[in-house]
């Protein structure tokens, strides 16, 4: 199926605009471009309206403004009654046409004081078509929307038309949950689940009904029901946490990719705490080291100044000690004494000029210094030795200490570059703002981890209550058979409980049938369509519809795949709905390349061009999306190309065929 | 009866003005180093002052053998005979002089140098001192 035709008239921005879609070449490929608020988005939210009477995306500044033109309200007199309308014609692939219509009538009331008011009065919605002789028939209401639903059923319509941005976000379990649910519609296991539910009720009256018989079985029917409904709760809490899970693992790969070249700040901030402690304790010790330079050129000085004479005085201490002047062997001042009083050591007197006094002379006259000048040169001999060997450590000393200091002072610029470095880094960014996605990160991961465990817990406690469940309903049974009760309602009861199993297996297996037949599809396009086909080995859909895909070394690579890679699987997946709905419905889909990186746009637009030789593609373009690489693929290929523009007056749009 | 080492009364405000200063941690020695060290400059320059008014500035138990050693090395190095270190008086006049020419010529010298670089100027000094007592005895 395929539009033809989009009439519009006094909606929003299309006073009276008329898009055809004339399939003139081998694609049916249709581009419209526009720049912003110019109406692009309008012209999605049109046809949504038109077919599901809602505008899924409309901006703010717009949800403000009337549904009817602003020009056409401006000249229309005070009373008057104007209708928006939109007409969607379409050719069925047996080449059958239906026209579907919806609008609204205002009643425009104006008051020179106020705004003019647009106020609804009258609307409808029909669809034409011909019947198998070829008479034209109109259906209104439930029967016009079952029409709808089967050009586009509402619960898949987000999978036809949509924003490119769309495209993106089918990471996000939200969307997840809206492939299940358009996966249980595709598989029409809505009936079988009704059946399902039906066939719940039926055993529970049947089970209610041999419980009245007695009130052991009447207890026991009462645990069954408890037990079912926590059941059921558990399996919901476990579906709940599972989705909370999945979403928080996605944000954590959301903003790991936003944190991926921004710096850890706190960690940052902690290395610069612990930097300037170190470099307050290196100061301290470099200081002290300064100090005891300063101290050894203290002391050296005095030394090295004064050498000259150290050295002197050992000279003449040397020369003493040689001559043997010292150390003296003699008292001078007992020979003087002896000498004066002629009176010797050991009490004897002897005369002047005698042997003995000549003797004590001579050994006088070879003393020539006093025993006090002796002692303080024997006493200075040690100390000048030790000041010697001082001065003679000066140069080593001197370099030791200057060697430790250069050291540390090395140390300190590093330390300082380092602080430097990391406060240029930490002030290049917005520290709130780092710091409030570190946190987010965090509680996303601790959401991640807790309901892990709490899941692993739950499967746990749901398997037991299932044991329990099972072995409550067979103690039911024999109590039943031992209760007496009827055999025609025991066995009603065991049919109706094998039934309902079975109905319940049934619904799952269609299920996963259908969900496999999407996983392949969706393969068979990816791996058909990527332009770098060796990188990737495998993809599957697993429990939660979420799509995964596999290296060709084996690990899942999703989270590293490009943009436009990402773009391309979330496009085969779309693609692969479609198929395996059986609704082949074109596609119309608004900035289909805003995400997509400029080298990348010459292979994306490859794929929508090979797509659109077997189903209708509308694209939505800003001229900046536009680019050349699109242009050279599209200029060649597509069946149309358009400009809408606004008119002077800014409030109604006209379209410009581009010339090929 | 402890004997005391004087200096001349106009030298007490270079000795402040080097310990302002606080060059080669002045500030932080005992006024008998601050004294060595003066005498150590003013011999090594020969150049020595007459004390005109004395001033106590520490007393003699306060100097160490090695500090004894030094003063007396002094006076031997001027003296004609070793008789010279028996006066005690004599060698602390001899040690005050050097002291009292040494602490000027300290306090020019931080005058005439750079701002933070005397440190720099006295290691040089220093270094070709030694260089002129080791390296050429050695060679």
């Amino acid at each position: 199926m395929r539009i033809d035709k989009i009439s519009m008239k006094n909606y929003r921005q299309f006073r009276d605009v008329k898009i055809e879609f004339n399939k003139s070449t081998g694609k049916d490929l249709h581009v419209i471009i526009a720049t912003n608020a110019t109406g692009k988005t309008n012209l999605l939210n049109a046809i949504n309206w038109c077919l599901y009477e809602e505008e899924p995306n409309m901006s703010e500044k717009t949800m403000q403004l009337p549904r009817l033109n602003m020009e056409t309200v401006g000249v229309a007199s005070d009373g008057a009654k104007e209708r928006v309308e939109i007409e969607v014609t379409t050719t069925t692939t047996d080449g059958a046409s239906i026209i579907f219509t919806r609008w609204e009538e205002y009643e425009i009331q104006k008051d020179d004081e106020q705004e003019p008011k647009c106020l609804p009065r009258d609307r409808r919605f029909q669809v034409a078509y011909f019947d198998e002789k070829k008479n034209p028939k109109l259906v209104t209401d439930q029967e016009a929307q079952d029409y709808v639903n089967r050009f586009v059923p509402r619960n898949l319509r987000e999978f036809f038309f949509f924003d490119g941005e769309r495209l993106e976000s089918y990471f996000h379990t939200l969307t997840g949950d809206q492939i299940r649910a358009a996966v249980f519609e595709i598989s029409q296991v809505d009936k079988v689940q009704g059946m399902e539910e039906h066939l719940e009720e039926v055993v529970k009256d049947l089970q209610k009904a041999a419980g009245r018989k007695s009130p052991q079985l009447d207890e026991i029917y009462q645990q069954i029901q408890e037990k079912t409904s926590e059941h059921k709760d558990m399996k919901n809490k476990l579906e709940k946490l599972e989705r909370e899970m999945i979403v928080a693992k996605d944000k954590v790969e959301e903003l790991d990719d936003k944190l991926r070249n921004i710096p850890n700040i706190a960690a940052l901030e902690g290395e610069r705490a612990k930097l300037i402690e170190e470099k307050g304790n290196k100061k301290a010790i470099f200081d002290e080291k300064i100090k005891k330079r300063r101290d050894l050129l203290f002391e050296y000085g005095k030394i090295l100044k004064l050498y000259p004479s150290l050295q002197r005085a050992t000279e003449i201490i040397q020369v003493m000690v040689e001559s043997k002047e010292i150390p003296q062997t003699y008292d001078a001042k007992l020979l003087d004494n002896i000498l004066s009083t002629r009176l010797c050591i050991c009490d004897r007197i002897f005369d002047e000029g005698s042997p003995p006094e000549k003797a004590v002379q001579k050994v006088r006259d070879e003393i020539t210094i006093s025993s006090d000048v002796a002692r303080k040169l024997i006493d200075m001999q040690s100390s000048l030795g030790n000041l010697q060997q001082k001065a003679d450590e000066f140069d080593n000393t001197i370099k030791s200490i200057t060697s430790d200091i250069n050291l540390c002072s090395g140390d300190l610029e590093r330390i300082q570059e380092r602080i430097d470095d990391i406060g240029s880094t930490i002030g290049s960014h917005n520290v709130e703002l780092i710091g409030q996605l570190y946190k987010e990160r965090e509680n996303f991961q601790q959401i991640t981890e807790d309901n892990n465990r709490h899941i692993g817990i739950l499967e746990v406690e749901a398997k037991d209550l299932t044991k329990q469940l099972e072995a409550t309903i067979l103690e039911f049974n024999k109590a039943s058979e031992k209760a007496g009760i009827q055999e025609e309602l025991r066995r009603d009861i065991d049919f109706g409980q094998a039934a309902l199993s079975k109905i319940t297996e049934i619904k799952n297996e269609i299920m996963d049938r259908v969900r496999k037949q999407i996983e392949d599809e969706a393969k068979n396009y990816f791996f058909d369509l990527v332009w770098k086909k060796e990188t990737f080995k495998d993809a599957y859909i697993d429990h939660n519809y979420i799509l995964h895909l596999i290296h060709k070394q084996g690990y899942e690579c999703v989270g590293s795949l490009s943009q436009s890679e990402r773009q391309l699987l979330a496009l085969s997946m779309v693609l692969s709905l479609h198929v395996v709905s059986g609704y082949d419905s074109p596609i119309l889909v608004d900035s289909p390349v805003g995400r997509v990186d400029e080298e990348q746009r010459g292979n994306f637009a490859d794929v929508l061009s090979r797509v659109s030789s077997n189903k209708q593609i509308i694209l939505l373009c800003l001229p900046v999306e536009y680019s050349k690489e699109l242009r050279t693929v599209f200029e060649s290929s597509a069946s149309s190309q358009r400009h809408l523009e606004l008119l002077g007056n800014q409030l109604e749009l006209t379209v410009k065929e581009v010339l090929q | 009866m402890p004997e005391r080492i004087f200096i001349d009364k106009e030298d007490r405000s270079f000795y402040e003005k080097a310990k302002k200063e606080n060059t080669l941690n002045f500030q932080n020695k005992n006024q008998k180093d601050q004294f060595l060290l003066a005498v150590a400059i003013g011999f090594d320059n020969k150049q020595k002052r007459e004390i005109k008014t004395k001033e106590e500035f520490f007393y003699d138990f306060d100097l160490r053998p090695e500090d004894t050693a030094l003063l007396n090395a002094v006076a031997l190095y001027e003296g004609s005979t070793v008789d010279i270190i028996d006066d005690d008086k004599k060698v602390f006049d001899i040690a005050q002089q050097y002291a009292s020419a040494g602490i000027r010529i300290l306090c020019d010298t931080i005058d005439n140098v750079q701002f933070g670089e005397f440190d720099k100027h006295f290691e040089k000094d220093l270094v070709n001192a030694y260089r002129k007592l080791f390296e050429s005895s050695k060679t």
